[in-house]
């Protein structure tokens, strides 16, 4: 018979959300295949795991790894509801690759935060205009146009430095596992 | 150029245009068949969705109107509002509770009736918790001033037979402790009988030590759990872990588990989980009030009443004579019991976080008064709550998680011989020349508490003799100390505090001082009682100071913050070949807030 795991109260719970909330929307994103509903499916995902909390158990030592793996599994079963509710328009991709590419983020966990990381380090290596730009687009999300017409430039020009950055970002992000033996 | 690199170059511009968001329906086909066929493709797809999400994580969120990736959308904000009593559904237990209900025509007769426990005040509290809480605070307390008098006039309490209180089971009395409860909270106004007098560092009470309050509210702890809070003047003596004794004032009580007990001269007050009011008068003897739940009253005198058991529910009041008798037609007054108190002011406009508060379980803006966690475990330490000793040696480097409070991130011992150290949630790792993987007590912190002195002779929980100087720093401080032994380190989710205060952190700061107490010990080497402190962001190290000794008194520490830093780290170390007389304190360390962020997102 098993050892009864862990589990976890409400004020733990709230906590854990809070500091996994970045990977369950990327996970989200990915499976979905595009950044708009995201915040649709990963309330959905929210509520029944905190209807569900007293289900969670965790066996393993690594406490938080457990709790987003569990996230993980309600928010692609949420997913997949959300795909049959609205029609497999809303969703890019088939159920067959939703299921690869939610085994492969699980599978490769320690890969993509390992990526994250560098990402946050690399970030600081930018120049301040560029990493500006950056954050106008992705996090205060600023569209193309906007940021054009803000700074005098063509949209073409908007793109191509957002190109440019990601590309240095890519770069810098690689580099750095390299250096890490990833 | 292989078809391979073909299609990974045309997934990388597909990728980018699917970041900038024009990705049309072709191209979002194209991009299916590309990842259907590869694995190399989905890796390089969740890399750039990674990143997308990745950056927008990284900073608060500011502009509401217009994102491509909302962050203080209603999902994010959902876990800090996340309400108690969300919608039931099928997989939600509903146990369910006895409620007793009575009439004045049946005042003899106990009737039942059950109903499903919370799932139906969920679904109703639910829409409640998106308004303001102050509002409904304001709604609650409006509601208790104007209805609750006519209430418990209305109602009086069941008498049935006797019952032996001892057969009462008591979990908390069989807890070991050398503490039976704690003051929590105090409101600015607090007065005490006898100034000046020492009290234990955590602001514990053993058993039958009394306590004396002129003016104010003092909310006090037990290690039940049970909360309650004492009116001035008041004197009040904590009789056990789940029981106390009110000589004078006022007191209202709280105790989710139930089987607290309250005893008067008049009286013998039982929690049976519930909310109530005690006042207590030398000449009309004590007075009990029950705002919610259940609570059980016996007159202590010889009397006619005595020995009988009232059963007293919500809205019901008695009064219970000197002489033993049970009075009914008295004019209660539940508006004169504080059931709430704002402990040491209201912070919630500060700029400043406080990290003491965050160390004592709060949010950066609670006010509380004391608190600890254990390194090797990362919970508020019930070693410190319950043993004087608090946690004692703790030999071995640990790495814990923090949950129970989220701005806090971990908190570690860090390990010897070059051996890297996980410090944070993100995975960082830092090396650090520490000598012995040791440290002693735990980390704790503590709010000044004016009136109130530490006891600091012999040796405490935390170091021998050090909270005389603790003590005399902490009159001086705004937010209080926090306690590093050196070889221990915490954490602070940045980006927690930011998603909760909906502002930038733009800074650290803090002053530190080594307040070992060597000087009154001729046998130790002040040369040899040194300890460094180091702050990283995100595993990289910001600043230090190395070498501290007792000599060099205060010495500031500041960092300035970047929207995309994650985590900072707060660490001491030995750098002689010991942790004896280590203790550093940090005096009014602070996160610095920017909530100019949060006016724009709110414009």
């Amino acid at each position: 018979m098993n050892e009864p795991g862990r589990q976890i109260n409400s004020d733990e719970f709230v906590a854990l959300l809070v500091r996994h909330e970045r990977r369950l929307r990327a996970f989200v994103a990915t499976l979905l295949g595009r950044f708009e509903d995201i915040d649709e499916v990963v309330q959905n995902a929210w509520l029944v795991a905190w209807r569900k909390m007293d289900s969670f158990s965790c066996h393993s030592t690594n406490f938080d790894e457990e709790f987003v793996r569990w996230l993980c599994a309600i928010a692609r079963f949420e997913l997949l509801a959300y795909r049959r509710k609205n029609g497999p328009g809303m969703v890019l991709f088939d159920e067959e690759l939703i299921e690869n590419l939610a085994d492969m983020r699980i599978e490769q966990a320690d890969y993509f935060e390992s990526r994250h990381r560098a990402l946050l380090n690399c970030l600081r290596r930018l120049s301040p205009r560029d990493r500006e730009m950056v954050f106008d687009r992705y996090g205060r999300g600023k569209s193309v146009q906007q940021m054009a017409t803000t700074a005098g430039r063509s949209l073409d020009g908007i793109y191509k430095s957002l190109g440019r950055i990601r590309t240095a970002l890519f770069a810098c992000i690689d580099s750095s596992l390299k250096q890490e033996g990833c | 150029m292989t078809a391979a690199s073909d299609d990974m170059k045309e997934l990388d511009e597909l990728l980018q245009r699917m970041c900038d968001s024009c990705l049309d329906a072709v191209a979002a086909a194209r991009l299916a068949e590309i990842l259907a066929s590869s694995k190399a493709a989905q890796r390089r797809y969740i890399e750039y969705m990674d990143y997308c999400i990745g950056i927008a994580h990284a900073l608060p969120g500011i502009d509401e109107n217009d994102r491509l990736l909302p962050r203080q959308s209603a999902s994010t904000i959902l876990p800090f509002d996340a309400p108690r009593y969300p919608p039931s559904s099928a997989a939600d237990p509903t146990p369910m509770l006895s409620v007793a209900v009575n009439d004045r025509t049946r005042l003899s007769r106990k009737q039942t009736i059950s109903i499903p426990r919370f799932s139906l005040l969920r679904s109703l509290l639910y829409p409640m918790t998106r308004a303001p809480l102050r509002m409904w605070a304001a709604a609650v307390l409006l509601l208790c001033l104007l209805g609750a008098p006519w209430m418990l006039r209305a109602l009086r309490p069941v008498v049935v037979q006797p019952a032996p209180v001892e057969s009462l089971t008591a979990d908390a009395a069989n807890l070991e402790s050398d503490f039976a409860a704690r003051i929590i909270g105090m409101t600015s106004d607090t007065t005490w009988e006898n100034p000046g007098a020492k009290v234990d560092a955590l602001l514990r009470f053993k058993t039958h030590e009394t306590i004396h309050v002129l003016t104010g509210l003092v909310r006090i702890e037990f290690v039940s759990g049970a909360k309650v809070i004492l009116q001035a003047p008041a004197v009040f003596t904590p009789t056990g872990p789940d029981s106390g004794q009110l000589d004078r004032g006022r007191l209202t009580g709280k105790a989710t588990n139930g089987n607290f007990r309250l005893t008067t001269k008049a009286a013998e007050v039982i929690d049976l989980g519930t909310e109530f009011g005690v006042a207590v008068d030398d000449v009309t003897g004590t007075d009990v009030l029950v705002f919610d739940g259940e609570v059980e009253v016996v007159p202590r005198a010889a009397g006619p009443d005595a020995g009988r058991v009232l059963k007293m529910t919500e809205g019901m009041a008695a009064r219970i004579t000197p002489t033993g008798s049970a009075v009914h037609d008295f004019p209660a007054e539940p508006g004169g019991f504080s059931r709430s108190i704002t402990s040491l002011g209201n912070r919630d406009k500060d700029n400043e976080l406080s990290l003491v508060d965050v160390i004592c379980g709060g949010n950066g803006f609670d006010n509380n008064l004391a608190g600890a966690i254990d390194p090797r475990t990362g919970k508020p330490d019930s070693g410190v709550w319950l043993r004087s000793w608090g946690a004692g040696r703790r030999k071995g480097a640990a790495f814990n998680l923090i949950t129970h409070c989220p701005p806090l991130d971990a908190v570690f011992i860090p390990f010897i011989g070059g051996e890297a150290t996980q410090v944070d949630s993100l995975g960082n790792k830092i090396v650090l020349p520490c000598f012995t993987s040791q440290t002693f007590g735990p980390i704790w912190a503590r709010r000044s508490t004016k009136g109130l002195d530490t006891a600091g002779e012999g040796i405490d929980f935390w170091g021998p003799d050090t909270f005389k100087d603790v003590n005399q720093r902490l009159q001086s401080t705004r937010h209080g100390v926090i306690g590093l032994q050196a070889n221990v380190g915490f954490t602070v989710d940045l980006q927690a505090v930011r998603m909760r205060q909906h502002c930038d952190v733009t800074g650290f700061e803090a002053v530190i001082a080594l307040l070992a107490a060597y000087k009154d010990r001729q046998q130790r080497d002040p040369a040899k009682t040194l300890v460094d402190f180091r702050v990283y962001v995100d595993g990289v190290l910001r600043t230090s100071r190395l070498s501290i000794k007792r000599a060099d008194g205060d010495i500031r520490v500041a960092v300035s913050l970047t929207p995309v830093d994650q985590r900072i780290t707060l660490v001491s170390t030995d750098a002689d070949e010991s942790i004896l007389f280590d203790e550093l304190v940090l005096i009014d360390p602070i996160l610095m807030l920017d909530r100019s962020t949060r006016s724009q997102s709110s414009e």
